[in-house]
């Protein structure tokens, strides 16, 4: 009997060393598959494998069965991308139907058409079954309906490293599609190959190009027109209430304060709020006030110092400008508001105008401006800003106001007639949105009528319509 | 002199205008070239720029002490603030070095007075919303009525009040939908009015002073 348990103690030790090392054989293999080097070694065994419709298969049997049974997707191509500098291709190819959620598409690629073939040797992520579609990019692809079928995968060459250890011929590079789960690929057949070429117009902008010209065209006969007949231009208080603001500020012997946004010279609000402040200038000169310019950016500060000295020399008042008072602050956003505001509460001005872009400050601006008691103008067309302004401020010019402004004070017949450009380049957009709205209405309304291709040749010139005036960057 | 002064910037505006005109339209390698190039120019001329602003702010507050003119204390405090950023970036390095005394004064004074700056945004929020929002016309009625329903439909507490109607046929009266209803309609609407009289305003503006005709940017307004 005591044999018999030391003989069964020793069995179950046995077996307990056997499964200890079983486990730990287990554990070391599993680990060992994880590491980078195994990693290697698989890939290069999945090479050997890729040059037709392969698997590439690093363990679970399920998923490689899966990745089997999806369909090869059919129509696949590459070819030169469409208006770009001539860096990129493009791989296309008709969706798969049914393609389950956790699979993906992907891209190796291979310096030679019998392979190996690799994964891209940049970042790249899988593509799914309902991303990238050709319908959905339309700076690339003209909008056609049959395109919501399609999916694509731009492959920009300069992305490929070009460090002398790894250098790539970009001429002879070859790739092909695959799905992807679970870090298991299957690469389709053919393998695929394009040039890219160099493209000297942009075709996905000929909208812009055709509403372009004809805005232009439309201006200068205007502009033309302008100088023979008078142009009605409706009433804009905020500009109107101008002269009466520096009125005021000569009659309380205080200065006026005119900000011109913070924004560089390279935007045209600040362009618009500097020729603003030439007409209010000269407005000051001809009153004999005084107005204080503190500037965020120093460009502008030298456009201002010009714009003012000649709004001077123009009203025949060079003695009374004081080029001081056109000055550089600081180009911090909160330091310039804490100079503004400290000028204001000291020198308490009769008239603020606040005319440019403008971004968190406004209401810094405004409300303190409010405080002092000065009457306020304000003109950006910061869209996001116009509501500060408006609650701040006496007048507010919106939007477009801005760049009528300098217009509407000079009411030289030039310049009215670009505003009368835009009134009916506004109408023209009314007509066009009026019919896109049309479109829209009967498309769903005759959807149910044939959901697939609702009527068919008509409702996609319809649908093309309506995308030509997206935008498509 | 005339033709450097007036002539001359014309001739300028209105190359440059209509090169970058036609480069958009051009996505070739030389194109995005042209196109980088002049984006360049940008803050090279910035950069020079920068001196002329320096003189100008400096020699403002130099002037104010010189003449003690009121608030010259102010100046003062500008001038040493101005030497001690300078000297210690000089010497002591910018913001590479975290242990200086510039890195120092930039995280323990010039961060917090931004900070403090725009923290007064706050109350003046409040201010401002107060004034507005008293029914006193009835579009500023509408105006409060608006408002209090977009606030109270992005808070918690609107959610809650009107969250019996989940699942009823009133569903559409629950506050984050008529919050909803209201910024992405009526006043998405709105905004995009003004985006196109802007987009226009903005061509309008550019055509002008690429064909001459707005020349007050450039000081002359005959």
């Amino acid at each position: 009997m005591r044999r018999f348990f030391e003989s069964w103690e020793v069995i179950i030790g046995l077996l307990n060393i056997n499964f200890t090392l079983i486990i730990a054989l287990t554990i070391s293999f599993v680990t060992f598959c994880k590491l980078p080097f195994y990693s290697i070694a698989s890939e290069s065994k999945a090479e050997a494998i890729s040059n037709t419709d392969s698997l590439q298969s690093s363990g679970s049997e399920d998923v490689s069965r899966e990745l089997a049974e999806i369909p090869a997707p059919l129509e696949i191509s590459a070819k030169d991308l469409p208006n770009d500098t001539g860096n990129s291709i493009v791989i296309t190819w008709r969706r798969v139907e049914n393609l389950p959620e956790d699979v993906a598409f992907t891209l190796y690629f291979a310096q030679s058409i019998e392979g190996p073939f690799r994964p891209l040797p940049f970042d790249f992520s899988p593509v799914r079954a309902d991303e990238n579609l050709m319908s959905e990019n339309l700076q690339y692809f003209p909008y056609r309906r049959e395109n919501e079928n399609y999916q694509y995968i731009i492959v920009d060459l300069t992305s490929f490293p070009t460090s002398p250890k790894q250098e790539y011929n970009l001429n002879s590079l070859y790739f092909k599609l695959g799905v992807i789960k679970n870090g298991e690929v299957r690469l389709f057949d053919p393998p695929l190959t394009a040039k890219p070429k160099e493209n000297f117009f942009d075709t996905s902008k000929v909208n812009t190009l055709v509403m372009a010209v004809l805005f232009i065209v439309l201006l200068l006969i205007l502009i033309e027109t302008a100088k023979r007949k008078d142009l009605y231009l409706r009433r804009i208080a905020g500009l109107d209430a101008i002269d009466e603001a520096i009125g005021r500020a000569t009659e309380m012997g205080r200065p006026i304060l005119y900000l011109c946004g913070l924004d560089p010279m390279t935007t045209v609000s600040t362009i618009a709020a500097t020729n603003i402040l030439g007409h209010v200038a000269k407005h000051v000169a001809k009153f004999e006030s005084r107005v204080k310019v503190p500037c965020f950016d120093p460009i502008v500060m030298s456009v201002c110092q010009e714009v003012v000295r000649e709004a001077f020399y123009n009203a025949g008042r060079p003695d009374q400008h004081d080029p001081n008072d056109i000055f550089f602050l600081t180009n911090d956003q909160f330091s310039y508001v804490a100079a503004v505001n400290g000028i204001m509460a000291r020198e308490k001005p009769a008239a603020n105008f606040y005319f440019g872009y403008y971004y968190a400050e406004s209401l810094l601006l405004g409300e303190v401006g409010q405080s002092t008691g000065a009457i306020q103008i304000a003109g950006t067309d910061s869209n996001v800003q116009i509501p500060f302004f408006i609650t701040s401020c006496d007048y507010t010019l919106i939007g477009e106001e801005l760049y009528a402004a300098s217009a509407y004070i000079s009411r030289e017949p030039k310049l009215l007639g670009s505003i009368k450009a835009s009134d009916m380049a506004k109408a023209f957009i009314l007509v066009v949105l009026t019919l896109g709205l049309l479109f829209s209405l009967v498309l769903i309304a005759l959807k149910p009528v044939n959901p697939e291709n609702t009527m068919g040749r008509v409702g996609e010139a319809m649908e093309y319509y309506m995308e030509m005036f997206n935008e498509h960057a | 002199m005339v033709f450097l002064k007036k002539q001359f910037p014309m001739i300028i505006a209105f190359s440059v205008g209509i090169l970058m005109l036609i480069q958009f339209f051009i996505p070739s390698k030389a194109s995005q070239a042209f196109y980088e190039t002049m984006n360049l120019w940008i803050p090279v001329i910035g950069g020079f720029a920068l001196l002329l602003g320096i003189d100008s702010v400096v020699g403002t507050h130099i002037k104010k002490v010189q003449k003690l003119s009121s608030g010259y204390g102010y100046s003062l405090v500008f001038l040493i603030s101005f030497v001690a950023m300078s000297v210690s970036w000089i010497v002591w390095g910018g913001l590479e070095n975290t242990t200086g005394p510039f890195s120092w004064m930039f995280f323990n004074m010039f961060v917090p007075m931004g900070a403090t700056m725009f923290s007064i945004l706050a109350f003046y929020i409040a201010s401002a919303a107060y004034r507005s929002f008293r029914a006193r016309t009835p579009d500023a009625t509408v105006l409060l009525i608006s408002a209090v329903i977009v606030m109270l439909g992005r808070v918690p507490i609107g959610t809650w009040l009107t969250s019996s109607l989940t699942n009823t046929k009133l569903w559409w009266l629950q506050f984050p939908e008529v919050s909803g209803w209201l910024l992405n309609v009526l006043n998405a609407a709105g905004f995009r009015g003004i985006l196109l009289g802007v987009g226009l305003g903005i061509i309008a503006t550019s055509v002008r002073i690429i064909f001459g005709v707005e020349k007050t940017y450039m000081g002359g307004m005959e």
